[in-house]
């Protein structure tokens, strides 16, 4: 037995060089946050027509004590209309990161959107549409778009409503800042519309409650009905069921394919689990270590995957109609998140090595239409 | 412990004999202290388990799932029926005689970052059970422990690490480790791998298993997972606030479920396959509180084929055949 020493251990002189260094860049990212700017600096053009969302090389960084974590480093994507775009993943893969970059709720300082474009197509209330992008938006015009024209859904409906406000008066507030105009019978009728929407039996009971008063499933449905009460034209629902029961679940994933079909919006569905994700999505976008490495329909996606961590994950799962003895399961894991290697992330994991993936890190390819991977198996032959 | 041992119950093969197990926690009491109000956790739960089996528990949140698994292991105190572990009534022992058991039945929680104490180093928490009930002499602990580490996928030098310095799969390893370090027949497994990512998961479900293979385990693996359970177990419970509704083998129950809570609870599970349409049963409403559960059969609330029979009495915990039980009015016609 030998002692090895341990390689994530700093010593505090390289702490302090980190922290001198983080503070230099955090500076000038927080000014460029807080800055005030014209309409026409964050105005952008939507590369497809058809899209509601395109991300284009996104960089979130969190500049901790340990060295910078590239939460999410170059994820592009885009979410067309009308469509469910299932972001999947285990944890620490940027999933989450990704959608709070969306919204603009990466908690900074030491959370901060480094570099990329988030162009979101928003419609105002006269009709006409814009392109924003949202990465270069001030914080203090963030208010255009996040909660009514993108509205969220948290995967911890116990804490993401305030125990302190009945349901209906944190219901009221969504009509009063979206139509300062609203009386209070108008906030009222909209939020009672909006509860039995999402099918609560007796939405004036649930009115006058308190979070606390309601089960989980319940809770779950008056944040549901809380992101639909701004008519959004995007909604972006992060691990919707993962606090729920499965019978519960399975109420909640009935409500939201229904409502789809109804709000004429589309929905970013990010969770771990690849059953909703066949279940729901059109479009799957598969994250490791804060990159896309494969994203296709989802018919592709589970039919014909191609990434090796891919076509890991769907094995590793055990399914009821599997009749296996072991698990196939994918050795080792994530790697750390402060020093990535320049090759590819699942190098070390992975079964189908060659030679080139000691190289550089695998750029993303279009195998068949509409169906990328990141990955050297699957590159042309020069 | 010759006195406590009870000839009639020892049939060799049931490691693990529960009849009719039954636990309350007080929700009110008078000054007194006499209680007038109380949660039933687990009710009238029997089972039996043969050694190197699983059993798979299954149930939503707050169906007593965890509460029952505590109970066998006498973490908490039942307040009804019989515990018999290897042919020994473990219901009434006192504390020391329950000393001797203990390192027989050991339990692996569900969350490794707060079950592991974080001020001792991984080859202390290992040492120490096995040096408190004397597994092997005191000189050769340190390799008895260093053998168990590889045996549970852990590197020699993780030895004088902390439990801070590992990840959730690695951390789950040393729990592992040390509920087996004191060579235990049964092990609890409480959720154990619900707090990990998926390729994670199938590491640590393939060790579970090869540890029984190799050490002749009995496991009752408690879990929300379905699909997770039908993998890893032999025998399958369904539990629904407090009662068993279904026991079988892994075949029966999944071929053939006969509640109507276990045919719902196997239709709301995603299947990863997109082309895959199932006829699925949408329960309505939520689950009852069990501190004031409905009358009758405790399901008729959400069931969609209660009749008013199930509103008035409780279906008998029956027979079906082959070992399957279920407890239901509308199979007993």
């Amino acid at each position: 037995m030998s002692k090895i020493k341990n390689a994530n251990r700093l010593t505090g002189k390289e702490v302090r060089a980190i922290a001198k260094q983080n503070k230099k860049i955090i500076r000038k990212l927080e000014a460029y946050k807080n800055r005030k700017a014209e309409e026409t600096e964050y105005l952008g053009h939507m590369s497809k027509p058809e899209n509601i969302l395109e991300i284009d090389n996104l960089h979130t960084y969190f500049f901790t004590e340990q060295g910078v974590v590239k939460a999410v480093n170059g994820v592009s994507f885009d979410i067309p209309k009308n469509t469910t775009v299932g972001v999947v993943g285990e944890s620490g893969c940027g999933k989450s990161v990704t959608s709070m970059s969306v919204m603009r709720l990466v908690q900074g300082p030491t959370g901060q959107i480094y570099s990329g474009s988030i162009r979101f197509n928003a419609k105002l209330d006269n009709g006409e549409t814009k392109v924003y992008d949202i990465a270069k938006m001030p914080m203090d015009d963030i208010h255009k778009i996040r909660g009514n024209q993108i509205a969220m859904i948290f995967q911890e409906p116990m804490t993401s409503l305030n125990p302190v406000f009945t349901i209906g008066q944190q219901l009221d507030e969504v009509t009063f800042i979206n139509h300062p105009e609203a009386t209070k019978e108008d906030a009222k009728a909209k939020s009672l519309e909006m509860l039995d929407l999402v099918g609560i039996a007796m939405p004036e009971r649930v009115y006058d409650a308190y979070p606390h008063e309601l089960s989980g499933g319940m809770r779950q449905r008056v944040m549901i009905s809380m992101a639909l009460a701004s008519d959004p034209r995007l909604i972006i629902a992060d691990e919707p069921t993962t606090a729920l029961d499965v019978t519960i679940q399975a109420q909640i994933l009935d409500l939201l394919r229904d409502l789809k079909t109804r709000i004429d919006g589309s929905i970013m569905l990010i969770t771990h689990d690849l059953g909703i994700i066949a279940e729901m999505a059109d479009y799957v976008v598969v994250m490791y270590a804060g990159r896309v490495i494969e994203k296709g329909p989802v018919s592709e996606i589970f039919h014909n995957p191609l990434h090796p961590y891919t076509i890991g994950l769907q094995k590793s799962k055990p399914t009821l109609s599997s009749d296996s003895d072991t698990l196939f399961n994918i050795p080792g894991n994530v790697p750390n998140p402060v020093n990535m290697p320049n090759h590819c992330y699942f190098k070390e994991r992975c079964g189908k090595c060659i030679g080139k993936c000691s190289g550089e890190y695998p750029r993303m390819i279009e195998v068949t239409p509409n169906h990328f991977v990141a990955c050297h198996l699957y590159g042309k032959e020069d | 412990m010759a006195e406590v041992l009870n000839n009639e119950n020892k049939t060799s093969e049931n490691i693990l004999e529960v009849r009719n197990l039954r636990k309350c926690f007080p929700l009110k009491k008078t000054m007194t202290g006499k209680v007038t109000q109380e949660l039933v956790a687990v009710d009238d739960v029997s089972f039996t388990l043969k050694a190197g089996e699983t059993l798979g528990i299954v149930g939503e949140s707050g169906c007593g799932k965890t509460t029952l698994g505590r109970t066998i292991l006498k973490l908490h105190k039942s307040s009804g029926g019989k515990i018999i572990f290897d042919g020994v009534d473990i219901t009434d022992l006192k504390p020391k005689q329950m000393r001797e058991i203990r390192k027989q039945m050991q339990i692996i929680f569900q969350d490794p970052y707060s079950s592991l104490p974080p001020r001792s180093t991984v080859g202390g928490i290992l040492s120490e059970p096995v040096a408190v009930h004397n597994i092997v002499p005191k000189s050769e602990v340190k390799d008895y422990v260093l053998d168990l580490m590889e045996k549970c996928g852990l590197r020699d030098y993780y030895y004088e690490r902390y439990p801070h310095e590992f990840s959730g799969g690695q951390r789950q390893r040393i729990c592992i480790a040390r509920a087996l370090s004191v060579k235990p027949k049964l092990v609890i497994c409480d959720e154990p791998v619900s707090a990990l990512d998926v390729s994670i998961q199938a590491q640590i479900i393939n060790l579970l298993k090869q540890l029984q293979k190799d050490m002749n385990l009995t496991y009752v693996f408690i879990s929300h997972d379905l699909s997770v359970v039908k993998f890893i177990s032999d025998k399958i419970g369904v539990m629904y606030l407090g009662s068993m509704v279904e026991f079988g083998t892994k075949e029966d129950i999944f071929a053939n479920p006969l509640h109507p809570y276990t045919q719902a609870l196997f239709s709301a599970i995603p299947q990863p396959d997109p082309d895959l349409k199932m006829n699925r049963i949408i329960l309505k409403g939520d689950i009852p509180s069990p501190a004031n559960p409905p009358k009758g059969c405790r399901f008729h609330t959400r069931c969609p084929y209660a009749t008013d029979k199930c509103k008035e009495e409780v279906p008998e915990y029956r027979d079906y055949g082959n070992g399957h039980f279920v407890a239901c009015h509308l199979l007993q016609k």
